[in-house]
């Protein structure tokens, strides 16, 4: 089975997490960015990549990726003063405002959704299930990952594919860092249910 | 959350990453901040602005005006601002049918409120967390509500609770009628101007449920019409560490018996261990054992091991409400630290420890086989058949009804306002039925009392009407409680309760009928709440 090395959506994953220091710069970014909106660029350089990973991934297409993602920029900053800054890290609220736009593109075009993994990923997945894993358990979670829920399956290409923390999870799907688990839980027992583990 | 029915999830494998200069050549700030000023103007700049704005400031001066005069003062309760309700809810608002059964006695509700156009969150005074989306409510009109909305919460965590709110603890499964034991229960109901308000049905209240009772529960909702409890999926527990629980910690009927020694365990040599002198008379499970270790059971948090080498001044050991484990709370000075252990030996003494759990375990189920033929329930009613004063529960040492600590949270989506609870069902399998005959002070029989059984080992209630018939599960020291229509109540010695046995088919049980208040005491101090 293909190994690939860890993809660049794990790293930008990992950047979510910073400090009070930073996050106390970046209100200050923010407030800068309110009084004068060409001062957003700061933000705009600083999360653009993450962004359009995050719409590439959902999409699959490098040219409407670049357009959702500007929109989504765009929304970031026509609703900028808006923004309370409640302890999340300023990403959720831009992943937020990227996942709205991915989901009404989806609506728009009524196009299927795309999701792109690793082997590594599905094999992290399968290790959920049982203890070993092989290329039939893997072929047949393939084929009961196509029949989950738009808002489970969301989930697990945060959790496995995208390698996000819970907290992150849940500051994305606005919902509590322990109600992302509970979901998770749920979705990896209607895993194992489907897969007859 | 998005839904998508009927759409097919397509997964593409190991496709190419984008690199960041790929994905930098989509960038370009200077482009979309053009795009910004484009549709962000200022409205002060364009010419139909100033033509109006002479209207628009008389309006202002009227609003202001009609604020001043008109707007009822007393609505201006900041936000998160909890206090007690002790006024019952006009039985109409409500959208269950749960009546308690004494007046004036029912579970109290807090209040918050809150702007219904914002969310809002709150800490209850359990500790719970209540979320709520912004425009969460509609009136009966269907209207989202944008001014305040006072949310009124309670929970009710023991069988106290579960008699004194009147709600069901029973589910209807195959025809059969079987008990429910509860992990939390909680209700929450919203108003306007006190009047009830619903939730818009796209809007989910996320309420992170304390809950003291590990094991594999269910999420139940009290369904408004049927008065039936719906099943809505599994409810783990999400420890204090954010470990979430599945397994199973105690079926039914797996009895955590007193007596009876603890299984042993063998030290992990990874893990921490603590020797600690146990007073054997207080724990006779771990009595006749050498060379005891506690080990820190890391699902209910772990040891901070920079404190590990403190000299503790004060190790206090109690029994844990995760079955089998003990609280342990070391101290010095000011500072205090609990953490969950379960008795480990270290290789030397676990063989020993073994064989001797294997003797201690036949003589003890020896010994209950023969109390159980011994049993005679003239000894044990003596005691409930007190004459005077009300019988005193406080000094029951046999009693395992006991504190519940908080082990972690229960997650739930309420999408309709009303009564949820991670719950599962008994089985009623091993069950015995006796038809009591309560007799009161006087000597007279009490013909229409309604019975109540708190069973020692699960934490639920079940309420006897009509068929005065009443089942329980033999040999437990359960508590009994029998309200009169006049609401007196009269409660039973648990010892009374443990010879009971399947022969006992119509004990005579003379109780002391009390205020309600003074019952009321009385079960409280019996369950140890």
């Amino acid at each position: 089975m293909e190994k690939l090395e860890p993809s660049q959506t794990e790293t930008a994953a990992l950047k979510y997490h910073v400090s009070a220091a930073e996050i106390d710069l970046e209100v200050a970014e923010i407030k800068a960015a309110v009084e004068d909106m060409s001062r957003f660029s700061v933000l705009y350089d600083r999360y653009y990549l993450r962004i359009f990973r995050f719409v590439y991934q959902r999409v699959g297409n490098e040219e409407l990726a670049g357009d959702i993602t500007s929109r989504a920029f765009l929304n970031a900053m026509l609703h900028l003063k808006q923004y309370q800054h409640k302890g999340f890290p300023f990403a959720s609220w831009l992943y937020r405002i990227a996942r709205n736009e991915v989901n009404q593109e989806f609506r728009k075009l009524r196009a299927e959704r795309h999701l792109q993994a690793q082997w590594s990923d599905l094999n992290e997945l399968g290790s959920e299930m049982a203890d070993e894993v092989d290329e039939f358990q893997i072929k047949k979670l393939l084929s009961v990952l196509k029949n989950l829920k738009g808002a489970e399956m969301e989930i697990i290409e945060m959790r496995f594919f995208e390698k996000r923390s819970f907290k992150e999870i849940g500051d994305i799907l606005n919902v509590t860092e322990n109600n992302a688990k509970v979901k998770m839980f749920r979705i990896i027992q209607r895993l194992k249910k489907m897969m007859n583990v | 959350m998005s839904k998508c029915p009927g759409m097919q999830n397509n997964i593409n494998i190991g496709r190419k990453v984008l690199s960041d200069s790929e994905i930098e050549k989509h960038k370009d700030f200077a482009s979309l901040y053009r795009s910004y000023q484009t549709i962000h103007t200022p409205l002060y700049k364009t010419t139909r602005f100033i033509t109006g704005i002479s209207v628009a400031a008389a309006a202002m001066v009227l609003f202001v005006l009609y604020f001043s005069f008109f707007r009822n003062s007393t609505s201006t309760n900041p936000l998160n601002d909890a206090d007690q309700v002790s006024l019952a809810i006009d039985k109409n608002l409500l959208p269950h049918k749960v009546s308690p059964p004494l007046a004036g006695f029912d579970v109290p509700r807090q209040s918050f409120r809150m702007k219904g156009n914002k969310g809002a969150s709150f800490k209850t005074a359990s500790g719970t967390e209540i979320i709520v989306p912004a425009e969460a409510f509609v009136d009966q009109e269907g209207s989202k509500i944008n001014d305040e909305v006072e949310i009124r919460y309670r929970e009710f965590n023991n069988p106290l609770e579960f008699f004194l709110s009147g709600i069901p603890m029973h589910q209807v499964t195959e025809g059969q009628m079987v008990r429910t034991e509860s992990a939390g229960m909680f209700e929450i109901l919203a108003f306007r101007n006190n009047q009830a308000v619903s939730l818009d049905q796209n809007k989910v209240i996320e309420v992170e449920l304390v809950s003291a009772i590990t094991g594999d529960f269910d999420c139940l909702h009290l369904d408004a019409g049927t008065q039936q409890w719906a099943n809505l999926g599994e409810s783990p527990l999400v420890t204090e560490n954010g470990q979430v629980v599945a397994s199973e910690f105690r079926k039914p009927g797996t009895i955590d018996s007193a007596g009876l020694p603890a299984v042993p365990r063998k030290a992990d040599k990874k893990k921490i261990v603590f020797n600690i002198q146990v007073d054997v008379s207080d724990f006779p499970e771990l009595s006749e054992y050498e060379g005891l270790l506690f080990e820190v059971n890391e699902t209910y948090g772990k040891f901070d091991e920079r404190l590990y080498d403190n000299t503790w001044e004060k190790a206090i050991l109690q029994p844990s409400n995760v079955p089998s484990n003990y609280d342990l709370t070391l101290s010095i000075r000011d500072t205090s630290v609990t953490i969950t252990v379960y008795p480990v030996f270290n290789s030397r003494n676990y063989d020993e420890a073994v064989k001797l759990y294997q003797e201690k375990k036949e003589a003890w189920l020896a010994r209950q086989k023969d109390n159980s033929k011994k049993s005679d329930v003239s000894d044990g009613l003596a005691k409930a058949d007190m004459n005077g004063d009300a019988p005193d529960l406080s000094g029951q040492p046999a009693l395992a009804f006991r504190e519940m600590k908080p082990v972690g949270k229960r997650h739930f989506e309420v999408t309709t306002l009303g009564i949820y609870q991670s719950g599962r069902q008994l089985g009623n399998e091993d069950l015995t039925n006796i038809r009591p005959v309560i007799i009161d002070n006087n000597g007279n029989e009490v013909p229409n009392a309604t019975f109540y059984l708190a069973e020692r080992n699960y934490n639920t209630l079940s309420g006897f009407g009509q068929s005065r018939v009443i089942s329980f599960r033999n040999s437990a020291q359960n508590l009994f409680w029998a309200l009169t229509p006049e609401g007196k109540i009269g409660v039973l010695a648990p010892e009374s309760f443990a010879v009971l046995t399947k022969e006992s088919e119509t004990p005579r049980f003379k109780m002391v009928f009390v205020e309600p208040q003074t019952g009321i005491a009385l079960i409280k101090n019996a369950l140890k709440i």
